[in-house]
C-alpha cells in the first residue's frame, strides 16, 4: 500500500503535524504544500526529510496523482487539494486539519468544512473544528491538545491512535469504536481542570458536549452548570447558544417529549416558532422519530439525525436526510434524496443546485460549479455568494498548484518543474 | 402536545413570604390580590401574631404552608420553597409581590393583556418605596428602584432550569435563570409600604438588617445607614390621570 | 421664454460624481429626447434630480440641470421639495411607487413596472399602490410607457377619469437601427445580449442560458453589450464565469458608446431580452427589432406590447432553460430568424421616434392649453 501525504506546507514547514509520520509504511510521499508568506511563520528550516524506519520521499502533486489509487492511502492537510485530483480517487482518503493561521483562517475552515465530509475520516487540531465534526460525522479525531513542537521522547496518545486509524482504514475497517478513547480523555482532562480551576462557563460546557458524544447522562448536569454561568456572566442569546442544547440532550435520553418543550423555551423567532410547531405537530402524530432527527439537526448534530433517519420512509424524512446530509458534508448523499416533486419548489431546486455545485468544486469542475451556482443564483440572488468564493478557490489554488494553473485547465498542461521527481532525504 | 406559551387563557397565581404582618398590608395585600388573581400561595415564616389565620380567610389562598422555624436569616432557601410550593399548583403565570406591596390600581384591568400573550417570559414594573405615609415616595441616590424594572411577573414554563443564587439576604424574588428569557417593561407601578411607617417602625427594621447582616455583605451599607436619615428626599405620588 | 421643470431621480451622473454627463440608461435617454420635444415648442425644460454627491447647477448637452442633494433616507422628501425649488409647470417623470405630495395639475411619467417580483414582500406591494393612488388623485395625467401601468392602476387603485393615463409606448429611430443582412458572418451565429450586466435585466439566466447554448452550438458567439458595475456582486459573477469559461473565445464583452450600437445589432442574428423584472417597452428590444435581428424576450412588462410570440420574436418565461431552448430553436432554424426579422423590422415601424414625438407634443399642448404652461 502506497502512502502518501499532500502537505499544507513545504516539508521544512511541517514541524506541527510531522509526529503523525510514523504510519507502518515502507516509504511516505510527500507533496509540499504551498510555502508559508511570511518567512517568520516558517516553523523550522532545511531539516533533512527523514524519519524513523522509512524514507520519505517528495514528489510533485502530479506525480503523486500518477500512484495507482487503489493502492493508495492520501491524506491531506490543505483543503483544496481534491479539486485537484480529478478522477484520481484513493482507496481512503483522510484529512488532516491543522490550525489555519490569521487572515485565511474564516476561509480555510469553510473549505475543510466542504471537504470533510466526503473523506473516510478526519483529524482536526483545531479544538472547536474537532467538535464539529464529531458532531457532523463518524471517523472523527482530535490532533490537538499536545505540545505544538513534536514530542521526541516518544510517541504521544494522539499519535498512537493516529497509527491505529491508518492501519484499521488501510485494512478496510471501522474506526468508529476508536473515537471514544479521545472524547473519554478530553472529559478527564477538563475534569482535572474544573477540579483546579473551579467551575468554568466554557469547560463544563466543552465536558457536556463530549459526555453527549459518549451517551454520559452527567451531560445534562454539565450543561445546566454552565448555562447559570452564562446567565449570571450576562451572555446574550445564551438561551440558544447553552439552553438549547438539552434538547438534544433529553432526545438522546429518549425523552422526545421534554426534547420538544426544551427547544420550544428557546424558540423565539418567527422561523423557530414555526419549528416548534411542527416538532409538536410530529409528536402528537406519534412521529418521534422524525422529531428526535429534527432536534439533532437544530443542534447541528447531524451524525445522530442521520442515524436515526436511516431507514425512515416519508417525504419529511427524506427531505431532513437531505438537510442532514447538506449540513454534514455528504453531498452525494444529499443529491440521492432530491425527487423530482422537489422542482416545484424554488428553495429547493436552489439547494440542489448549490449541492451540484459543491460537487463539481469538490471534483476541480470548475466550469460545473460555476454553471450550477449561477443556477442556484437564478432561483435566489443570495445564493451568489458561493460563486464569489470562487475568487478565493482561484488564488489559493494558483499558490497550491503552482503559478498559472487554473484548476479546470490543469489536466492538459505538462507537469510543473519545481519540485518534481525531487526525491530527497532518504535515510 | 401543549405549547410552552400561551396566548389566552392564562392561569395568574399570585406568591407570598409572610411573617408576622397580621397588624400590618398583609389584609389590604390579599384583598387587592383577590381582585385579579386566580389563586394565591404563601409560605408563612413562623409567624408568631396570626397571619396563617389572616391568610386562610381569602378563598383565594389555595394553598399556605407554615413553617415552625424562621429562615429569615437563609432568605435563598425561603425564596427557594415559595417557588416549589407555588408551582406544585399548575400556574401559567406567578406574581412575585411581598406583603407590603400593591400594585396601582389601573394594574388590575391590563395585567390580563400583559400574561395573555406568547412572546415575552416576564414583565418588569417599577417599584416606589413609600416613605413614612401613604402619599409620598422616596428618592435619592440610594433609593431609586423605582427607576429601574423589577421582573416580578414571570411565566412559569414546566421543565425549565430554574435556580436561585445562594443568597442569605435580599434574594431577588424570582429564578436568576429568567435573565436568559425574553422579558418586557411595563408602565404599571408598584407601591412598596415596607417604610411607610413610623420613624420608630423605620429604625427597628434598619437594626434588624443590621443584625443579619453587620458587614453590609448582601447589600449596600450606605444604604443602610440611609435609612436613619431624618430629612430623606421625598416626592409627591400620584395616581396614573390625576 | 415658457419653462417647464421635469423632476426625477436621475438624468446627469450623480452616481459617479460626473454631472457633466448624461447616465447611460433608458430614464435618461427618454428624458433627453422628451426635453427635445420640449425645446421644439419653444419651451425651455429645466432638469431637477436627485444627486448623492452634493448639489449642483450645470448645463449637460445643452439643458440645464439642478442637483439636489439626498440621502437614501432623505430621496422621497427631497423629490417631493424639488417642485418647491421652481417657479415653471412640473413633470413628475420618475419616482412613481414613492408615497409623494404631487404640485396639483402636474404631468407624471410611469417608465414601467419596477416592483413586478414574485419575491417582493406583499407589505411593500401594498405600500406601492398607495403610492400610485396617491399619483392618481393628484396628478392630471400620468403618460405610461407600457400597458401593464394602465391594468395594474385598474385592477389595484379607484379613479374616475379613464383618460387619466395615457399609453405612449417607447420609440426607435427606425431610420438609425435598420437591417443589414451583409453585416452577418455566415457559417457563424451571434447571440447578443445588449443590456447592462445586471441582475434585473436578466444577467444571471443569460449566463446559464449561455452555458447550454455554447456547450450545444459550436457554431455560436455569444456577446454581451453592457457596462457592469465594477466591484457589484453581479458583475464580479459575470466575469468570474467568463475569465477561465471552457468556451471563453466564443464569449465577447465590450461597452459600446450610444453611436456604436446600431453595428452591434446588425452584426448579431439573435438579440436576447432576458429580464426578470423592472422592464418597460425596452429601447434595447426596440432597436433589435427595428436592425431585423431575431429577439428571443422574457414575457416581464412591457415586453409583452412589443413581441408577439413566434410572430416577430419568441416570448418565453424568463427561465435560463426556457430562454436557452427559445435561443437553440432560433440557432437551428436560420429560415425562422429571418421570418421573425422581418416583422421584427414591420414591428419596429410602428413604433418610431416621430410617432412618439408628435403624440407627446400633443399632450404637452393639451397640458399647456389647460392653463399649466
Amino acid at each position: 500500500m502506497n502512502v502518501v501525504w499532500f502537505g499544507h506546507v513545504p516539508w521544512e514547514d511541517f514541524a506541527d503535524l510531522r509526529r503523525f509520520c510514523n504510519i507502518p509504511a515502507r516509504v511516505l510521499y510527500w507533496v509540499d504544500g504551498p510555502a508559508p508568506r511570511s518567512p517568520l511563520a516558517r516553523v523550522s528550516h532545511g531539516e533533512p526529510i527523514e524519519r524513523a524506519g522509512a524514507d520519505v520521499r517528495r514528489i510533485s502533486w502530479r506525480r503523486a496523482l500518477e500512484l495507482p489509487p487503489d493502492e493508495t492511502v492520501a491524506f491531506i492537510s490543505h483543503p483544496l487539494w481534491p479539486l485537484l485530483f480529478r478522477g484520481w480517487r484513493p482507496r481512503r482518503l483522510v484529512a488532516v486539519w491543522p490550525e489555519p493561521s490569521g487572515e485565511d483562517r474564516g476561509w480555510w475552515y469553510r473549505f475543510a468544512t466542504l471537504v470533510s465530509g466526503a473523506v473516510d475520516a478526519v483529524w482536526a487540531v483545531s479544538e472547536p473544528m474537532y467538535l464539529q465534526e464529531s458532531f457532523r460525522r463518524v471517523g472523527v479525531f482530535f490532533a490537538g491538545g499536545g505540545s505544538e513542537v513534536p514530542d521526541r521522547e516518544g510517541p504521544g496518545e494522539a499519535e498512537e491512535l493516529f497509527v491505529r486509524v491508518a492501519d484499521r482504514l488501510m485494512r478496510g475497517m471501522s474506526v468508529e469504536d476508536l473515537e471514544a478513547v479521545q472524547w473519554r480523555s478530553r472529559v478527564r482532562d477538563y475534569e482535572k481542570l474544573l477540579q483546579s480551576s473551579g467551575p468554568h462557563e466554557t469547560v463544563l460546557f466543552l465536558t457536556a458536549a463530549y459526555r453527549y458524544l459518549l451517551h454520559d447522562p452527567k451531560a445534562e448536569e454539565d450543561l445546566l452548570r454552565s448555562f447559570e454561568l452564562a446567565v449570571v456572566a450576562g451572555r446574550p442569546d445564551c438561551l440558544r447558544t447553552h439552553y438549547r442544547f438539552l434538547s438534544a440532550v433529553r432526545a438522546q435520553a429518549g425523552d422526545i417529549e421534554g426534547a420538544v418543550q426544551v427547544y420550544g423555551v428557546t424558540a423565539l423567532e418567527e422561523g423557530e416558532r414555526r419549528e416548534y410547531d411542527r416538532l409538536r405537530d410530529w409528536v402528537g402524530r406519534g412521529e418521534r422519530e422524525l422529531a428526535a432527527a429534527r432536534i439533532y439537526c437544530l443542534n447541528d448534530d447531524f451524525r445522530s439525525a442521520s442515524r436515526v433517519l436511516r431507514g425512515l420512509s416519508g417525504d419529511a424524512a427524506r427531505r431532513l436526510r437531505a438537510e442532514a446530509a447538506v449540513r454534514a458534508g455528504r453531498w452525494a448523499d444529499a443529491l440521492q434524496e432530491w425527487v423530482p416533486a422537489d422542482g416545484r419548489i424554488r428553495a429547493r431546486r436552489r439547494d440542489a443546485a448549490v449541492v451540484r455545485g459543491t460537487i463539481d468544486l469538490l471534483r476541480g469542475n470548475r466550469a460545473g460549479a460555476v454553471h450550477h451556482f449561477l443556477r442556484a443564483a437564478a432561483e435566489d440572488i443570495q445564493a451568489l455568494g458561493r460563486l464569489l468564493e470562487l475568487r478565493a478557490v482561484d488564488k489559493h489554488l494558483e499558490r497550491l498548484a503552482g503559478k498559472g494553473e487554473s484548476f479546470d485547465e490543469s489536466g492538459s498542461k505538462e507537469p510543473g518543474q519545481s519540485v518534481d521527481g525531487d526525491d530527497a532525504g532518504a535515510q | 402536545m401543549r405549547a410552552v406559551r400561551k396566548s389566552r387563557g392564562n392561569r395568574l397565581t399570585a406568591m407570598m413570604q409572610v411573617r408576622n404582618e397580621a397588624d400590618r398590608y398583609l389584609s389590604t395585600v390579599l384583598e387587592d390580590l383577590s381582585q385579579f388573581v386566580d389563586d394565591i400561595v404563601i409560605v408563612d415564616d413562623a409567624s408568631t401574631d396570626g397571619t396563617p389565620q389572616l391568610c386562610r380567610s381569602f378563598s383565594k389562598v389555595v394553598k399556605l404552608v407554615v413553617l415552625t422555624e424562621s429562615h429569615f436569616g437563609r432568605e435563598w432557601k425561603l425564596r427557594e420553597l415559595l417557588w416549589r410550593v407555588a408551582v406544585s399548583t399548575g400556574p401559567d403565570w406567578l406574581l412575585a409581590l411581598d406583603a407590603d406591596e400593591i400594585f396601582e390600581d389601573r394594574a388590575k384591568d391590563r395585567i390580563r393583556a400583559l400574561i395573555d400573550q406568547d412572546r415575552y417570559d416576564w414583565v418588569g414594573f417599577r417599584i416606589f418605596d413609600f416613605w413614612g405615609g401613604f402619599t409620598h415616595y422616596r428618592e435619592d441616590e440610594h433609593w431609586n428602584l423605582h427607576r429601574r424594572f423589577t421582573p416580578v411577573l414571570v411565566r412559569y414554563l414546566p421543565g425549565f432550569h430554574y435556580v436561585y443564587p445562594p443568597m442569605d439576604l435580599h434574594v431577588p424574588r424570582i429564578p436568576l435563570t429568567y435573565a436568559a428569557l425574553p422579558g418586557t417593561c411595563s408602565g404599571l407601578r408598584i407601591k412598596h409600604f415596607g417604610w411607610a411607617g413610623t420613624a420608630e417602625e423605620r429604625r427597628r427594621k434598619y437594626e434588624r438588617y443590621r443584625a443579619l447582616d453587620p458587614e453590609g455583605r448582601w447589600g449596600c451599607d450606605a444604604q443602610y445607614r440611609s435609612v436613619l436619615d431624618p430629612n430623606p428626599r421625598l416626592v409627591e405620588w400620584r395616581e396614573e390621570g390625576e | 421664454m415658457r419653462r417647464v421643470a421635469l423632476l426625477t431621480h436621475s438624468f446627469a451622473d450623480a452616481y459617479n460624481g460626473r454631472p457633466d454627463r448624461i447616465f447611460g440608461g433608458g430614464l435618461e435617454r427618454y428624458l433627453y429626447d422628451l426635453c427635445g420635444v420640449l425645446r421644439e415648442m419653444g419651451v425651455h425644460p429645466e432638469i431637477h434630480q436627485l444627486s448623492f454627491s452634493g448639489d449642483f447647477h450645470t448645463e449637460v448637452e445643452g439643458i440645464e440641470v439642478f442637483g439636489h442633494p439626498c440621502t437614501p433616507e432623505t430621496a422621497p422628501s427631497v423629490f417631493e421639495g424639488m417642485a418647491d425649488q421652481t417657479g415653471a409647470p412640473v413633470i413628475y417623470a420618475s419616482f412613481i411607487w414613492h408615497r409623494i405630495r404631487y404640485r396639483p395639475g402636474s404631468l407624471g411619467i410611469c417608465h414601467g413596472i419596477s416592483w413586478d417580483r414574485a419575491d417582493l414582500p406583499a407589505v411593500e406591494k401594498e405600500e406601492v399602490i398607495r403610492a400610485v393612488q396617491g399619483a392618481l388623485d393628484q396628478l392630471e395625467r400620468i403618460v405610461s410607457v407600457d400597458s401593464h401601468f394602465i391594468t395594474f392602476c385598474r385592477s389595484t387603485c379607484v379613479y374616475e377619469d379613464e383618460k387619466k393615463i395615457v399609453v405612449l409606448p417607447n420609440a426607435v429611430d427606425t431610420r438609425r437601427y435598420r437591417p443589414d443582412p451583409a453585416a452577418r458572418r455566415p457559417g457563424l451565429v451571434r447571440v447578443l445580449y445588449p443590456r447592462r450586466i445586471s441582475w434585473e435585466r436578466g444577467i444571471i439566466p443569460m449566463m446559464v442560458a449561455a452555458d447550454e447554448i455554447l456547450d450545444r452550438y459550436p457554431q455560436t458567439v455569444v456577446e454581451f453589450v453592457g457596462e457592469a458595475v465594477n466591484g457589484s456582486p453581479v458583475a464580479e459573477a459575470f466575469f468570474l464565469w467568463m475569465e477561465h469559461h471552457p468556451h471563453r473565445q466564443r464569449i465577447e464583452h465590450r461597452v459600446l458608446s450610444f453611436e456604436q450600437m446600431p453595428e452591434a445589432y446588425r452584426r448579431a442574428d439573435i438579440a436576447v431580452i432576458p429580464s426578470i423584472f423592472s422592464e418597460g417597452t425596452s429601447y434595447a428590444c426596440l432597436e433589435a427589432l427595428s436592425s431585423g435581428t431575431a429577439v428571443v424576450a422574457a414575457n416581464v412588462g412591457g415586453l409583452n406590447d412589443l413581441i408577439l410570440d413566434g410572430y416577430n420574436g419568441l416570448l418565453v418565461a424568463p427561465d435560463p432553460d426556457v430562454l436557452a431552448e427559445a435561443v437553440g430553436r432560433c440557432i437551428r432554424e436560420p429560415g425562422l430568424r429571418r421570418e421573425l426579422g422581418r416583422r421584427g423590422r414591420e414591428t419596429a415601424l410602428v413604433f418610431d421616434k416621430k410617432r412618439w414625438r408628435s403624440h407627446w407634443r400633443a399632450i404637452l399642448e393639451e397640458w399647456t392649453a389647460l392653463g399649466a404652461g
